[in-house]
């Protein structure tokens, strides 16, 4: 079983990347029937004979020397379970010595191609997994992203692409946005990471333009609109900040702000197959572009918006689609709700009453009177928390019942007080006493109504 | 120690020569981040400290918080209150002005929670309209509250309810509700100076060719044309000036326009504001800095506070604007100082946009050590004063070089904003006055315009340069006779 497991990770973690895979080894993941591909040789091949045990191995597979072999972010027990798989299978396989690898050369391409960024990565035409080890960059669960998810992002203008903080952690081996992935990026040590970083944007001509220059004027709530399903959709295949998109997973748009230049991000929208030939991600700017003529380095308000929705995505709502829909509605759980707002029937001046027995009032405070009485769902919240453009909201339940009580006459609103159990009662000065005015529920289809006129007490129950 | 001395000063110098101006602000004055609670959209719209030292935040959301510096511990004290934007802490109480009224909280049984939402005034026009904001309550120190109103922008639900949009209400103690001044546009700031006057900030926009500060005054219209509506309603303060002529200058309309006042400064577009709220004056007695009894502007879309120095020429403030400190995380929209004299500020940008990268927050700036600034800039007859907060290289304030003068006025119009105009630059003759100030002799000041300064030469006597080098004076009023010359600087 441990045998086994050595053999799955050495084939899926990215060992095959540079080693060959082990001659008659099947992936659990490739249908029995499909005849391996046979693979050319990228790297050295294994000889175990230098190490003492199987512990030695172990050691050194979790902490190669950097001039040896590449760090591959192993845990203990990763490590353990491949040189239990490869120790004794390669034993007595002479070793040959060969010279350290110059980790340092100046120039970016040969540096790329010594550290073995190109025996994953294209760049620029250069390199990439051959074909028969493509089948080897692997998912930890069936994921439906297709080969552009699954195999590493082409280098290709990504000076241009991430920003320089986002380049060193991915090259550090931290930065990874594809958690479903089995495979993994090695770890190249911290020098080297700002290095690569450093050369690769003054190569590609990166990090030219401002955030400011172009999505100075996006505002969140827009680009909240036009990620949900009344917009452009976005989040039909995206992840947002941890939560599952409606189809499939594709990549979590919460590191956007983080990871993309605000260039590339923008022109990326306008034309995503130009800079990802073969992408799903669809054109949806591109008609507007087209039809307004505009040139691909004007600001797009759109692009903009979206940008700074995601810039404070984790204070912001999520768009709808996603958004549990019933995460505005205020629920009366223990005690009363008291809201204020705009309201249909109450006027604008509501004050909505939510009871946890599932019977709901609004007291409208310009004319001082109990106008509508409801039953079920209290109230949505989102209009007046959200929106630009407050509608009234709507009593959200059933049996809506215009009240109008007490009859309509010159009064004078004081305010209201809340008791020890959130009831409030509204007071107000109507022809020349002081009234207090409580409704409360009497079990889940009744409200008794008390009103206190200078201390001559009347109750009535209203049933409907 | 003298070793540990020059490295610091050595590290300083450093950090001021090679560091953009935020990066030198934060040696200054740094910026903490308050976390916040988890799960609640922090919008924080009004502070208020109270007398034990806690701080009351407003949410826009609509409820009212109170956070205790101590443990850092927030805890809900009202709920369900209608977008609330301000708040204040007086005679024992909480006041909040809500869409449609202000309330007064109280808590009468002690749990910490508010049980009485009493109204305290209410009166102006809802429409329903979004842009219907109610700013406040300010209480002046005779007990007077006012409040502001946004006017109507936009779709109204109830199309004839704008009574009062766009004006200033104040009720006395015991007394009701009356407008006071009328003629704002969206004006989210409200505050006193040290002498209890009380002054708004306003938005660009129609009308406002850039953001003002004015005084506010009974009868004064400060020019958004949308408030002369409610001249028709009884109480108005001023008559309706009729139809308004194009082509004045802001200074010409002061002229023609009977009840029009110039704002005691204009903030110039995008070099210093784009959108000016929360005001509030430096009352910490030297706490917070060098700037005793000026006035903190906050900023929305740059994410900053501005600094304001006002003085009365003629009887009316006029004055000077300088950047004070940037790079917030969010739109600012209020301010309050707490007992140590540091001063929190709240933050949300809904609505709009800000720089920074969140959508809410609270944070506080202290002060840690004194910046090399231009203390002040007063009028003189014939040109301007400026005292700085450190002793000033002579050398460099003797030379005529160390500086730059352009004056500039903006067009009285309904457009949404406006450029700068008529612009000219002046010269420059400097006398030292003493260690601190510098006279300057400037060649025909213009009434009524903004003069921008650029004192990009001027070196403090250790040698450092301004930590910010500009400031813009809006010279409503050139003063007539030379005032006795007084020393004022801090040491």
């Amino acid at each position: 079983m441990a045998d086994e497991s050595g053999a799955v990770l050495y084939h899926s973690l990215g060992c095959v990347a540079c080693h060959d895979p082990i001659d008659g080894y099947h992936p659990p993941w490739v249908d029995p029937n499909i005849e391996m591909p046979s693979i050319k040789k990228f790297g050295p091949t294994i000889s175990t004979a230098r190490f003492k045990d199987e512990l030695e191995l172990s050691n050194y597979l979790q902490n190669p020397p950097p001039s040896k072999m590449l760090n591959m972010g192993l845990s203990a027990s990763e490590a353990r379970s491949i040189a239990k798989y490869l120790y004794p299978r390669f034993k007595d396989q002479p070793s040959i010595k060969r010279a350290a690898i110059d980790q340092n050369n100046p120039d970016l391409d040969v540096r790329l191609t010594v550290l073995g960024c190109l025996n994953c990565h294209t760049r620029n035409q250069k390199g990439g997994p051959d074909s028969g080890r493509l089948i080897y960059f692997t998912t930890t669960s069936p994921t439906d992203l297709g080969e552009e998810g699954k195999i590493p992002p082409s280098l290709t203008g990504v000076g241009k692409k991430l920003k320089p903080g986002a380049l060193k952690r991915i090259i550090n081996g931290r930065g990874s946005v594809r958690p479903y992935m089995a495979t993994r990026m090695p770890r190249y040590s911290e020098k080297q990471a700002a290095w690569l970083a450093d050369a690769l944007i003054e190569k590609d001509d990166g990090m030219k333009v401002k955030e400011g220059d172009i999505f100075f004027h996006g505002r969140n709530m827009y680009g909240r609109k036009l990620m949900g399903t009344d917009g452009k959709g976005c989040i039909t295949c995206h992840n947002l900040n941890g939560e599952r998109s409606l189809g499939i997973p594709a990549l979590d748009l919460a590191t956007t702000h983080e990871r993309l230049q605000p260039q590339w991000f923008q022109d990326y929208l306008l034309n995503p197959q130009s800079l990802r030939p073969g992408t799903r991600m669809p054109s949806l700017f591109e008609s507007i572009r087209k039809a307004t003529g505009r040139k691909a380095s004007t600001p797009y308000p759109d692009i903009a918006h979206i940008w700074n929705y995601l810039k404070e995505i984790d204070q912001s709502p999520l768009p709808s689609g996603m958004a549990d829909q019933q995460s505005f509605r205020l629920v009366p759980e223990d005690r009363p709700i008291v809201f204020r707002t705009f309201m249909q029937f109450a006027g604008m001046e509501a004050i909505a009453v939510g009871f946890p027995e599932g019977i709901h009032a609004a007291f409208d405070v310009t004319n001082c009177r109990w106008s509508i009485i409801w039953k079920g769902p209290f109230l949505d919240a989102e209009s007046t928390w959200i929106d630009r453009f407050n509608p009234p909201a709507k009593p959200l339940g059933h049996a809506v019942k215009e009240l109008h009580l007490p009859a309509p006459s010159n009064a004078e609103f004081m305010g209201y007080t809340i008791d020890d159990f959130g009831t409030p009662t509204f007071m107000y000065n109507r022809m020349g006493k002081s009234i207090r005015d409580t409704l409360r529920p009497i079990g889940v289809d009744r409200f008794e109504r008390t009103t206190d006129s200078s201390h001559a007490i009347t109750r009535e129950v209203i049933r409907w | 120690m003298v070793v540990y001395h020059y490295i610091k000063r050595l590290l300083l110098i450093c950090a001021l020569l090679a560091g953009n101006t935020w990066a030198n602000e934060s040696l200054f004055y740094p910026v903490d981040t308050i976390e916040l609670p988890e799960d609640v959209q922090f919008e924080v719209s009004g502070l208020a400290t109270l007398p034990d030292g806690r701080i009351a935040a407003a949410i826009r959301k609509g409820e009212v918080w109170i956070y205790s510096p101590e443990d850092h511990h927030f805890h809900p004290f009202a709920t369900g209150l209608h977008e609330p934007l301000g708040l204040a802490y007086h005679d024992g109480d909480l006041y909040t002005c809500q869409r449609s009224e202000v309330t007064r909280l109280r808590d009468t049984n002690e749990d910490g929670t508010a049980d009485e939402y009493l109204t305290y005034a209410r009166g102006w026009g809802v429409s329903g309209n979004y842009h219907e904001y109610a700013y406040g309550p300010v209480f002046d120190p005779k007990g007077n509250m006012y409040i502001t109103l946004n006017c109507s922008i936009g779709k109204k639900v109830l199309p004839r309810a704008t009574e009062w949009r766009g004006w200033s209400m104040m009720k006395p103690p015991g007394g009701i509700l009356r407008p006071v001044s009328g003629g704002m546009r969206s004006p989210i700031g409200l505050g006193l100076n040290h002498l209890g006057d009380i002054f708004g900030t306003d938005h660009q926009g129609n009308w406002f060719p850039t953001c003002p500060l004015y005084h506010i005054e009974p009868g004064v219209y400060h020019g958004h044309a949308d408030a002369l509506q409610s001249c028709s309603l009884p109480g108005a303060t001023f008559q309706h000036p009729g139809k308004i002529k194009t082509g004045m200058t802001v200074g010409e309309a002061a002229e023609n326009i009977a009840p029009y006042r110039l704002p005691a400064v204009w903030f110039p577009y995008k070099k210093t504001a784009m959108g000016t709220t929360g005001i509030i004056c430096d009352t910490t007695g030297g706490k917070f800095g060098p700037f005793t009894n000026q006035l903190f502007v906050g900023e929305f879309t740059l994410a900053r506070i501005n600094r304001v120095f006002l003085e009365k020429i003629a009887g009316a403030y006029q004055g000077a604007v300088f950047p004070f400190r940037s790079n917030f995380q969010c739109g600012v929209l209020c301010m309050t100082f707490d007992k140590r004299g540091s001063m929190y500020v709240g933050q949300s940008n809904r609505g709009w946009n800000s720089l920074g990268n969140r959508s809410f927050g609270l944070q506080r700036v202290w002060h840690q050590r004194k910046p090399f600034d231009i203390q002040r800039m007063e009028a003189r007859p014939d040109g301007f004063t400026l005292t700085f907060t450190q002793p000033v290289a002579l050398d460099s304030a003797r030379d005529p070089a160390s500086y730059a003068l352009t004056s500039y006025t903006y067009a009285f119009s309904s457009a949404y904003g406006g450029d700068e105009i008529h612009l000219q630059s002046h010269t420059i003759k400097p006398t030292v006055l003493d260690s601190h100030t510098v006279h300057l002799q400037v060649s025909a000041l213009r009434a009524t315009y903004v003069h921008e300064l650029q004192a990009n030469g001027i070196r403090s006597k250790d040698g450092f340069p301004l930590l910010h080098p500009t400031a813009y004076y809006t010279l409503n009023r050139i003063p007539n006779e030379r005032p006795n010359h007084q020393q004022h600087h801090d040491e």
